[in-house]
């Protein structure tokens, strides 16, 4: 192969969109939702995902009818300047065979409660995770409250 | 003579994490707690102090940064100068919700010994400026809103000086490891 047809190759190559799949390779390792202290509106979720497949998996949302709304957010830290910032995030992308993990103090999912409150004593609750192309799959979640000290 | 050799020798040993010599001053400040009374300067002054800033719906970093303060309060009764003196504090740099029944209720989940208040957006910025720190209101495209803060978790001491700032993240052990090593330091500058 002479040098311009591998030159043409790494650019044919280099434009290729990355080919995405379906949520139905993902696989929710553990999930737990922490319902959040009296007067709070808003419960944290966080995860460990792994994507079991060959192909970049793109997560564009959650849902459930337990909950007003699930909003994907991440904490950045500036140690500098000492300040926390939280942040939309549009979208998860999960690399082949990759686990992403969604933690305090990172990504991590900022859940509405409808009407402020959670009424549910079930200990898992089913969130619908939304991928690209339309895709979708169900994910378990385990219900826990923040212990306090007293 | 003695004395200023004795205090060279003190400026040389002050422990990983303590703000010395010349720590910052608390100017003074007007906050409201959750049973409406006033927590001024004053209120600092002769105690020592675990501080927070943060917001009731900050779902992430600041429920576990208060939880870790208040287990760190829990275990420092154990401490002779902590259980006499020793208080923990939330500030809230939101108070467009959090109203003082909000903070009443939310406080007391994580100790019924936290004192939280909060004032109206002017005497914020003022706080958290005396505090060398700073809060920002962020609009989600949602409509939703959360707000930047600080992270850190400050230790004032008896005479209102800002004597250690610890970063995100935090761990009971290490306020708990903080405090012990800032008493003691303080201690022998004050005998």
């Amino acid at each position: 192969m002479t040098e311009s047809k591998i030159a043409f190759l790494v650019l044919a190559l280099s434009v290729v969109p990355v080919k995405t799949f379906g949520c139905e390779n993902l696989i929710l390792e553990t999930g737990f939702i922490i319902i959040p202290p009296p007067g709070s509106q808003y419960a944290v979720g966080y995860f460990q995902i792994k994507n079991i497949s060959q192909k970049t998996i793109v997560i564009k949302s959650f849902s459930s009818i337990f909950f007003a709304s699930i909003a994907i957010h991440r904490t950045s830290h500036s140690h500098s300047k000492k300040l926390s910032k939280m942040r939309l995030v549009n979208e998860l992308i999960i690399a082949p065979q990759d686990t992403l993990i969604g933690e305090p103090g990172g990504t991590h999912l900022m859940i509405k409660l409808i009407n402020g409150s959670y009424r549910f004593t079930d200990q898992h609750i089913s969130l619908n995770v939304l991928c690209e192309n339309e895709a979708s799959s169900e994910m378990i979640f385990l219900v826990s409250h923040r212990e306090s000290t007293h | 003579m003695v004395s200023e050799q004795s205090n060279l020798k003190r400026k040389n040993d002050v422990p990983s994490g303590i703000l010395w010599p010349n720590p910052h001053k608390i100017e003074t400040f007007d906050l409201i707690d959750q049973f409406n009374r006033p927590i001024t300067l004053d209120n600092l002054l002769g105690k020592w102090s675990i501080i927070f800033f943060g917001f009731i719906n900050c779902p992430d970093i600041c429920p576990s940064t208060l939880l870790t303060i208040a287990r760190a309060h829990s275990e420092l009764q154990e401490n002779e100068v902590y259980s006499q003196l020793g208080q923990i504090i939330f500030v809230s740099v939101d108070p467009e919700r959090d109203t003082s029944d909000q903070l009443s209720k939310y406080a007391n989940h994580f100790s019924p010994e936290l004192i939280a208040a909060t004032t109206d957006i002017e005497k914020l910025k003022a706080i958290t400026r005396t505090f060398k720190s700073l809060f920002l209101k962020n609009q989600n495209t949602d409509g939703s809103y959360s707000i930047d803060h600080s992270s850190g978790v400050f230790l004032i001491s008896p005479k209102g000086e800002m004597l250690s700032v610890l970063t995100y993240p935090h761990n009971y052990s290490m306020i708990i490891e903080r405090f012990e090593k800032a008493s003691e330091f303080y201690s022998e500058l004050n005998q």
